[in-house]
């Protein structure tokens, strides 16, 4: 019944952003939006951390390279951290520094792609006679 | 030759298959915003990667894409602390200690099984020069028989009083463990694999019950 307390605590978030942003009380409104963020994370990390595992353990057995998969899982977790801050940038209206935010994200991505790509780019040369 | 063959195609195609299984459930796991494309390059990358290296091993069956890609990220923080030493030096030691540390999994991984015995600690030291940076320099891989297996031979009593003497005269690390008359077996199989040079192999045993026995043959 986790699902249940998850959306109930993010509907009374709702409402009371609502409320504290028609009395004029915006600055109130963005912490209670990142608290409620925080509180919805903090419920479903053990479940993250199952699925991690599951999946780590699969392909270890699969025979696919683990250090692909670590990179993978780092992209993701990268992605979302991002969001989360970018989107409460948005919600408080500053969306110069949202976007810094996922400028952030992408660069460190990218960074995180490079070993693969260069990698794939010693493979073609190799297997090229 | 045919069944070398068949037995290629199936781990090439269960690779593949696995990795496509996979991602698609990683990609259930994405934030559906505009870093999704970002996601989908390298997970295109690594599309590419599993289909194609597998005609690398065939051509070059000593090219090791982890071996690469752990050069590649050592490369990187270099460029990273380029201005900031120290820092360059501690995270390219938690990089090295976390690729031996995968390259002893692997090892376990491989020696495990074959004989009754199982590893009890490996300890693995890498080239650190251009050539081959991440290669394995030496491997010591110490085995202790299986609990509840009772396979000491007259054998393997006699190999142990012989090595003893030989080789531990110096090394504290080993007193307590022998080399390993079976080990020549894991010896090929480490050297095809990785490439090692048999001379920089050991295979010591350690056995629990026996070291009063022991002590006294160095004694005489």
């Amino acid at each position: 019944m986790e699902i249940v307390q998850i959306v109930g605590i993010g509907l009374v978030a709702t409402i009371l952003i609502v409320l504290l942003r028609q009395s004029n009380r915006a600055d109130f409104a963005l912490l209670v939006s990142i608290i409620t963020g925080l509180i919805i994370f903090a419920m479903i990390i053990d479940k993250v951390k199952y699925i991690v595992d599951t999946l780590g353990n699969l392909s270890r057995n699969a025979n696919i390279e683990f250090t692909y998969f670590t990179t993978i899982l780092k992209i993701i977790g990268i992605a979302y951290i991002v969001e989360f801050g970018a989107q409460i940038s948005r919600d408080a209206g500053e969306e110069a520094i949202a976007s810094k935010i996922e400028l952030g994200g992408k660069i460190i991505i990218m960074v995180l792609a490079m070993p693969i790509l260069l990698t794939l780019m010693d493979l073609i040369i190799k297997i090229l006679p | 030759m045919n069944l070398a063959i068949l037995d290629f195609l199936r781990n090439w195609v269960k690779d593949i298959a696995v990795m496509f299984i996979l991602l698609s459930i990683v990609e259930l796991a994405l934030p559906n915003n505009n870093m999704k494309r970002y996601v989908n390059v390298v997970i295109g990358l690594m599309i590419i990667i599993v289909i194609i290296s597998p005609f690398i091993k065939l051509i070059n069956s000593s090219f090791n894409i982890e071996q690469e890609i752990f050069k590649s990220i050592v490369e990187g923080v270099q460029f990273e602390y380029a201005d900031n030493s120290d820092l360059q030096e501690l995270h390219e030691r938690q990089i090295k200690e976390t690729y031996i540390n995968m390259l002893k999994e692997n090892v376990k991984a491989t020696i495990d099984g074959i004989l009754e015995y199982q590893v009890d600690d490996i300890k693995i030291s890498i080239f650190e020069d251009e050539d081959n940076y991440g290669n394995i320099r030496d491997i010591e891989i110490v085995m202790a028989p299986k609990d509840g297996s009772d396979s000491y031979d007259e054998d393997t009593i006699k190999t142990i009083k012989i090595e003893e003497i030989k080789i531990d005269d110096s090394n504290k690390e080993t007193e307590k463990a022998t080399t390993f008359k079976d080990g020549d077996k894991i010896k090929d199989i480490l050297y095809e694999k990785y490439n090692v040079p048999k001379d920089n192999i050991k295979i010591l045993i350690y056995n629990k019950g026996e070291e009063g026995e022991l002590s006294g043959e160095i004694s005489q």
